[in-house]
């Protein structure tokens, strides 16, 4: 899956992928995709149908499994589903930064609810940059050198609008939703 | 086929790996016995995923339905792109001094309505940014910052066809009814809007719609029949303004089956309580996709009240003979009831004591011999009973639980002085509030070291400010004798911390007024109310009848709700005395409405 990067577009029309990994009890991992405009409205939401974690493929994986089922299966299912390029994917999960592989566009990942308790692995020839937007840490991956202010700018000027948390509460409420609703009926 | 072959289901064991068995040809089963191998290939099966795409005006579900470009509606960054292009440095300082910081710490979400049933519209709510997003913009000014509870009035009737909006009185009905109007106004989802209110209130109305909305148009239909029939029939405002004395009049115009409105808003709607009187008939029939109803009593004297307004905002959700416990659940989702102990948090207690008195040995032979003559002269009137004549007795009752007409005996001015003792000597003041003018002179007399000024309907109005002027400044004025019918609205003396009801009003409404004097934003410290009521008398007799309406009031709306402006009915006011006649139990007759207020 190859994408164009982001040309230097003004704010308002920017957009940003909101992606992130919510375990839903006895079912398993599930996915949600949140794309939104330049102040946070929704424009296409996409999840995922739970995955259940496969013991054969935990081992086989070993630590790289989480990275696999949230990245190359769930996060991939829901890049695909996607009919337009954010300017930005932003994650708050580690577990989906391998999806960077099947994508050219930036994805950030975002300390919000998720402690990070180490720096995530780089990944080959994607590079993985900082910077720092009210005093969090952000992580920046498929960004090349010269498009890095850019996306600083343009993650801040979405984080002053809305922390960047907001988003992935109404996936996880969306989910929870949605499962609601699937069950009973 | 060889024996040793085995045909292996490994779909069954391992999910997502796809079992590869190698069977031995006849050459390696006649030589080297090779053990079987299993390869399992790793799955790439596609994940189910749904999917779900949004516009202006509400969600498409599947890959037929397009994106459109979003904008216009709740976009407060769509005037302001040359702004919204400035460098992050200057949006986040612009942002901060905005308030957004607040705005973050504080998140309303629009809740989808439990009518609302399709998954794709649940979530079109439920993805929505917070209001103080959308509020906060950059085109949507406000006068000043709504509360967190206005927000969530705003989130409430947002996504709602039927709405019951019922927070009690001063907490901003008006402001969350606009400043939705308009939110919905600039999502397209309404274009034209009617709204009925009573007379005296249109120009504030129209007040509040500049103020909150100053981009909406609003077009007040007045005049004379030809004037108004224009107005009627004229599309330019967004919003028509319209009084519930003229809806019998203009019947033709307003439920014209060719001008349906998007909404009608009805405030103080509890003018359509009685659903068969004719205002209420023209109201049910006003052709609407949205119907809300603003009223701070939406149960005045009982359910039967609740039916009428359901009949305007949600037929058939109440219908009569409902028990309280149904009907609160048939509501839950239809009316937002707050009031301000449940919403001010930040304001001081407000601690009430009912001060149970003993008639004083004068008073008690007084009252008992003024009840008992009292009630047999009204049994004997028969069939003549009138509202009227139980409504004296009631109020010579009352007049003598307050002083003994011939001793001027009174445990209530007993308890008074020995309290407002307690209030001088901690520098505080106090507001004494009676019905009547005559027993405030007496309470006055009584109570002169505590140097009382006096406040009622006797007091020319010219020297009204000033006595208040002198109450608030003079530190040895400890006390304020005052009227309801005069100190009831529009007085602030939040700097008092003590409220005396020397006697009880018949109406709860009107003396939550009376103490909101007192209680109410600004207010320095606690306010301690004082309700006296005489044990065994008519007093507690009403005070009981009061109070199981508030009851009710909580039952079918919320924990903590007050009750509104009910006062007692006709047939409460007959059942507090027990009229026989030798035909039996003396039952009114006449329809008229008998409330005591």
């Amino acid at each position: 899956m190859t994408q164009k990067q982001p040309s230097n577009q003004p704010f308002s029309n920017t957009t940003f992928g909101f992606m992130t990994v919510v375990e839903v009890p006895s079912l398993g991992h599930c996915g949600g995709l949140l794309l939104v405009s330049n102040i946070g409205r929704p424009i296409e939401f996409h999840f995922t149908a739970p995955v259940a974690s496969n013991r054969t493929q935990e081992i086989m994986y070993g630590k790289t499994y989480s990275g696999f089922l949230c990245g190359d299966r769930i996060g991939a299912a829901l890049v695909d589903k996607a009919r337009r390029l954010p300017t930005m994917f932003v994650t708050d999960s580690p577990d989906i930064l391998p999806v960077c592989e099947l994508i050219d566009t930036s994805l950030i990942l975002v300390p919000s609810t998720m402690e990070l308790e180490s720096k995530p692995e780089p990944f080959d020839g994607k590079g993985l940059k900082s910077f720092q937007i009210d005093n969090d840490e952000i992580y920046c991956l498929n960004t090349p050198e010269n498009q890095l202010n850019l996306i600083r700018q343009q993650a801040a000027t979405f984080a002053s609008v809305l922390p960047f948390d907001e988003p992935f509460e109404r996936i996880r409420q969306a989910i929870g939703e949605a499962h609601q609703v699937l069950k009973v009926a | 086929m060889d024996q040793s072959l085995r045909q292996i289901d490994w779909t069954s064991v391992i999910d997502g790996m796809s079992p590869e068995v190698h069977f031995a040809d006849s050459w390696e089963a006649g030589s080297v016995e090779m053990p079987p191998v299993v390869s399992a290939k790793i799955s790439n099966r596609k994940l189910k995923t749904s999917s779900y795409f949004f516009s202006d005006v509400g969600a498409s579900s599947g890959k037929g339905a397009s994106s459109k470009k979003s904008g216009g509606l709740f976009d407060p960054f769509s005037k302001g792109e040359a702004e919204a292009n400035q460098s992050p440095t200057n949006q986040e300082k612009g942002a901060k001094k905005s308030g957004q910081a607040s705005a973050a710490s504080q998140r309303t979400r629009i809740q989808p309505p439990s009518d609302v049933i399709r998954l794709e519209d649940r979530l079109f709510y439920l993805l929505q940014p917070p209001l103080e997003t959308l509020l906060g913009g950059k085109t949507m000014e406000f006068p000043f910052e709504p509360f967190n509870f206005q927000y969530a009035g705003i989130a409430f009737l947002f996504p709602r066809h039927s709405a019951i909006l019922a927070d009690e009185m001063g907490l901003g009905k008006t402001m969350q009814a606009i400043s939705t109007v308009r939110m919905l106004l600039r999502a397209g989802y309404i274009k034209n809007v009617l709204l009925i209110c009573p007379k005296p209130l249109m120009t504030n109305w129209q007040r509040e719609f500049k103020s909150w909305a100053p981009e909406v148009t609003v077009a007040a239909i007045k005049g004379n029949q030809y004037q108004r029939a224009w107005h009627w029939k004229a599309n330019q405002a967004m919003v028509k303004l319209a009084n519930y004395e003229l809806l019998t009049r203009d019947e033709a115009m307003v439920t014209d089956k060719n001008h349906e409105y998007d909404l009608v808003i009805l405030d103080e709607a509890q003018r359509v309580k009685n659903k068969s009187n004719a205002t209420s008939q023209v109201v049910q029939r006003i052709p609407r996709k949205r119907s809300w109803a603003l009223t701070g009593t939406p149960i005045e004297n009982g359910i039967e009240d609740l039916v009428g307004i359901c009949e305007f905002a949600a037929k058939g959700t109440v219908t009569s003979g409902m028990t309280p416990r149904e009907v609160r659940v048939r509501v839950k989702d239809l009316i937002l009831r707050r009031t301000k102990d449940l919403v001010m948090t930040d304001m001081p207690p407000r601690i009430m004591r009912d001060a149970e008195l003993a008639l004083s040995a004068d008073q008690q032979l007084t009252y008992d011999g003024a009840e008992n003559d009292g009630v047999m002269r009204l049994n004997e009137m028969g069939d003549e009973l009138t509202i009227k004549h139980v409504f004296e007795l009631v109020l010579r009752l009352k007049q003598v639980c307050n002083f003994d007409p011939a001793t001027g005996a009174s445990s209530k001015i007993e308890r008074l002085k020995a309290d407002m003792e307690e209030v001088a000597a901690s520098g505080q003041k106090a507001i004494v509030f009676s019905q009547w003018v005559d027993a405030l002179q007496v309470i006055g007399k009584q109570l002169p070291e505590h140097n009382p000024l006096e406040y009622h309907g006797r007091i020319p109005s010219k020297q009204r400010d000033p006595i208040l002027e002198e109450f608030k400044n003079n530190p040895k004025r400890n006390v304020l004798l005052m009227s309801y019918g005069a100190g009831a609205v529009g007085l602030n003396l939040q700097f008092c911390r003590y409220v005396f009801l020397f006697d009880r009003w018949w109406n709860p409404a009107i003396e939550d007024q009376a103490i909101n004097r007192a209680h109410r934003i600004g207010a320095a410290g606690s306010v301690t109310i004082t309700r006296m009521i005489m044990a065994g008398t008519i007093e507690q007799r009403i005070h009981e009848i009061l109070e199981a309406k508030r009851e009710l009031f909580r039952e079918i709306l919320s924990e903590g709700a007050q009750p509104g402006r009910r006062g007692l009915s006709k047939d409460e006011i007959f059942g507090l005395f027990d009229l026989t006649t030798p035909k039996g139990k003396i039952v009114p007759t006449s329809d008229e409405e008998a409330q005591a207020a």
